[in-house]
């Protein structure tokens, strides 16, 4: 559902991302993880077409985000950390002008849907302004969802959520991934990426240290015992002179 | 062409806009926030309008209007394009708000959809800022809309053009773009400093009119200024006969910029997203912190080489008063430099009033007028300090007595203030030797008259702590508010001058002695300035900072 070949992202002389490759198949959930500029939020936005690659093919359900955004794009849902909102439009307007945006004609009840189920439906003529920083980030997602994308990207999403909305969040991606769509988390909470994504993806440095799923992961470390945690996996592989295993380098 | 959404945004924007309105005005106090600013609004403009109105009726006024606008338009709008296309990155134009780029980028939305919706909004905005300058500095009634219209396609040929050197910028190779800009550079130069030539050889004498007249009829100057003449043409038309011809090249000039900006298609959502995220940091930045501190361009650890001695502790003043210096001097050298400018100008006045005539009175009228411009200057410089909300917050919970706290965080700019004016007033007085006793017991009053400024926006910000808003449309309440604070203060410090005038002038009228005059007005300030203090320190003392007005 979506695919990475190649990706690489440079600056005049700094590479934030190189050589990536990955799969996210439709129904699995992948969580990014890596250290502050291991460019996590680099290789989202190219996703979301948002910044070109310097090399590589990305695409979503097979249209490539830089030869058919439009295609690519009306697939795919893209949620950033900080929730940006159209301060003077109320909620219920943000999902009025997303369903435009999608050329969505009938789009009432799947958004009164989603209000219920993220508890927003007493807030829809309130102004953005006027939520807070939960609240708003909820909006966001009800508005990514409301267009039923295939492939959903989420970047550190249980930032300024209250433990409800956790895990009516954490739910919703399970089910979106149940029903078919293919989610990319990216988060710092090792936790989250433990309890609710099925493939894991390393990034240090621009560069993959470890894909596959999590059980994989636990199983290649050194001392794997049935306890591991992700944040051992993660400190293991992250540690200074680690040796990279991305799918370009074991080619 | 034009997403359907993206109308609907528009429209859903405006409508948002008017609804934050009619909630203002639903309660008592938004209404006379609201009915505040509109009532100073309309005295603003109403008085542009009788002005040019009455001036209009004056053929003198009317033609030194008109030669004005003949003389330094086409100059300004020569240097506008000289920087466009030599320095500008043109940032400004490609400018996506926060919650524009998170909502349009990952969309279904193309480039040209996108810069649709962009020229759409600025031209919108250009429309309104230009009746202000069609309608209202209009000096004919009868022509205000042609006015309207050449004011339009004036900014929007600003606008277009900084904007198609943005998107060549990123097209061209960063070397060869580099080449192009130095070409342009110096062609620029040579034409300029040729016009500069032929002036200075051929006029004599101190006639700034006849400088300019001949540089604009210099070759140079025509070659350089021709295209410009042009928008003045459409600007200054006193008939639609007239006006048609030239309105008719501003409009191909404009619709050819256009299509050149789609034919480029260069809008680059990576480029626009990091342009968003640095004016949205920035704006977060004014609101917590205030403008100089946003717009400073130097934010590496190299700043820690400006150092400050560390002061005793004196009570507590000490640390206090060192973090303000610290802070200031890291962080605000723009408003250094802008001190540094106002020292300039102030300079300048004096320079040309002292030089138009011989006549003694001016000699004395001169230092007097740099003393009260640079005044105006730290008046102004002080309106744009922000104060902040959480320092205040942090401060609080430091173990210093109040009083401490409220010396310390006032003292520390008004120092740095008065040092740069009172050597700024030496200098006057060696210059001005006749009143040189008056300018240097001037100069000891800048202290207290500093202190008595920041004193006052303080007071005024401990007992309503507010925070800069974020300006969303329609929010004219947030203005008025700002609006009456600012009108409170002005108001406060008008009472504090007026008993320090009336103690200056029995000594400087009736003794001619500045030394008594100062003296009576210095000992005012210090009574007023110490008096604020324990004002400050029970306002201190009550602040809460989670009940800011301004959110």
């Amino acid at each position: 559902m979506i695919r990475v070949e190649g990706y690489e992202k440079s600056y005049r002389n700094t590479v934030a991302v190189r050589g990536l490759t990955f799969d996210v198949a439709a129904g699995s959930v992948l969580g990014v993880v890596g250290p502050n500029g291991a460019g996590k939020t680099t290789t989202m936005r190219a996703l979301a077409g948002i910044i070109p690659p310097s090399q590589g093919r990305l695409s979503v359900e097979g249209f490539d985000i830089v030869d058919d955004p439009i295609a690519a794009k009306s697939r795919l849902a893209f949620i950033p950390d900080e929730p940006q909102l159209f301060d003077v439009l109320t909620v219920w307007e943000h999902l009025e002008f997303t369903a435009s945006v999608y050329r969505m004609t009938n789009f009432s009840d799947e958004a009164e849907r989603l209000l219920e189920k993220f508890e927003l439906t007493e807030k829809r003529n309130t102004i953005a302004q006027e939520l807070s920083r939960g609240m708003r980030q909820k909006v966001a997602i009800c508005c990514a969802y409301l267009h039923n994308p295939v492939a959903i990207i989420f970047d550190e999403p249980l930032t300024g959520l209250d433990p409800r909305g956790i895990r009516t969040l954490k739910s919703s991606i399970r089910e979106r991934a149940a029903a078919g769509a293919a989610v990319m988390v990216s988060s710092h909470l090792l936790d989250l990426i433990d309890d609710l994504c099925s493939h894991l993806l390393i990034l240090h440095r621009g560069e993959c240290l470890f894909q596959g799923t999590i059980a994989e992961a636990k199983s290649r470390m050194e001392t794997a015992g049935t306890d591991t945690s992700l944040e051992d996996i993660f400190f293991q592989f992250t540690e200074p002179g680690t040796e990279v295993v991305s799918d370009a380098t074991k080619e | 062409m034009f997403h359907p959404a993206l109308w609907k945004l528009i429209r859903l924007q405006w409508r948002g806009g008017f609804r934050q309105l009619g909630r203002s005005l639903r309660t008592w106090r938004g209404l006379f926030f609201v009915g505040f600013i509109v009532v100073m609004a309309l005295y603003g403009l109403g008085s542009l309008y009788i002005a040019s109105r009455i001036g209009s009726q004056s053929p003198q006024v009317s033609d030194a209007l008109i030669k004005m606008q003949n003389d330094f338009l086409p100059l300004g709008l020569f240097a506008f394009t000289f920087y466009t296309l030599v320095f500008s990155t043109g940032e400004a134009t490609v400018y996506f708000t926060a919650s524009e780029a998170a909502f349009l980028f990952p969309a279904p939305i193309t480039r040209k959809q996108l810069l649709a919706y962009l020229l759409l909004k600025s031209l919108l905005g250009i429309a309104g800022i230009s009746l202000f300058f069609g309608v209202f500095m209009s000096p004919q009634f009868a022509m205000a809309i042609p006015r309207w219209l050449a004011v339009v396609m004036t900014l929007s040929f600003l606008q277009l053009l900084t904007m198609n050197v943005s998107f060549l910028r990123q097209i061209l190779e960063e070397k060869l773009s580099l080449v192009i800009r130095r070409l342009l550079g110096l062609i620029f130069t040579i034409l300029v400093f040729v016009a500069v030539a032929q002036t200075m050889q051929s006029v004599n004498g101190n006639d700034f009119d006849a400088y300019l007249k001949f540089f604009q009829q210099s070759t140079a100057g025509k070659l350089m200024l021709a295209p410009f003449h042009v928008f003045v043409r459409a600007l200054t038309a006193p008939d639609w006969q007239t006006f048609f011809p030239y309105a008719a090249i501003l409009f191909s000039v404009d619709l050819a910029l256009l299509l050149l900006a789609f034919r480029l298609d260069a809008l680059s959502l990576e480029a626009a997203l990091a342009i968003s995220e640095k004016m949205t940091e920035r704006l977060k930045m004014i609101q917590s912190k205030g403008a100089w501190q946003a717009f400073e361009s130097k934010r590496d650890s190299s700043i820690a080489q400006r150092k400050i001695a560390q002061l005793p502790y004196w009570g507590g003043i000490g640390p206090v008063l060192w973090q303000r210096m610290t802070t200031t001097f890291r962080s605000s050298t723009r408003l250094l430099w802008v001190l540094v400018g106002a020292v300039a100008f102030a300079a300048g006045l004096v320079f040309m009033i002292a030089r138009s005539g011989p006549d003694s009175a001016r000699t004395v009228v001169a230092p007097f007028v740099g003393m009260g411009a640079m005044a105006y200057m730290s008046f102004l410089i002080c309106l744009t300090l922000q104060n902040e909300i959480e320092r205040v917050g942090y401060l609080k919970s430091l173990p210093i007595r109040p009083i401490s706290v409220v010396i310390g965080d006032m003292i520390g700019f008004p120092i740095l203030l008065s040092v740069i004016q009172s050597l700024f007033i030496v200098v006057l007085a060696c210059c001005f030797t006749r009143i040189a006793p008056w300018l240097l017991c001037g100069a000891l009053l800048t202290l207290p008259l500093n202190l008595l400024l920041f004193g006052i926006d303080k007071l005024v910000f401990y007992i309503y702590p507010t925070r800069m808003a974020k300006g969303a449309p329609g929010d004219f309440q947030n203005s008025g508010k700002q609006m009456i604070f600012m009108t409170l203060k002005m108001l406060m410090l008008g009472a504090a001058a007026f008993f320090v005038i009336m103690a200056a002038l029995p000594g400087a009228l009736a003794l001619q002695s500045p030394v008594v005059a100062v003296a009576c007005a210095g000992f005012v300030l210090v009574i007023e300035c110490g008096a604020l203090v324990p004002l400050l320190m029970i306002a201190y003392d009550r602040f809460d900072p989670s009940t800011t007005i301004v959110q």
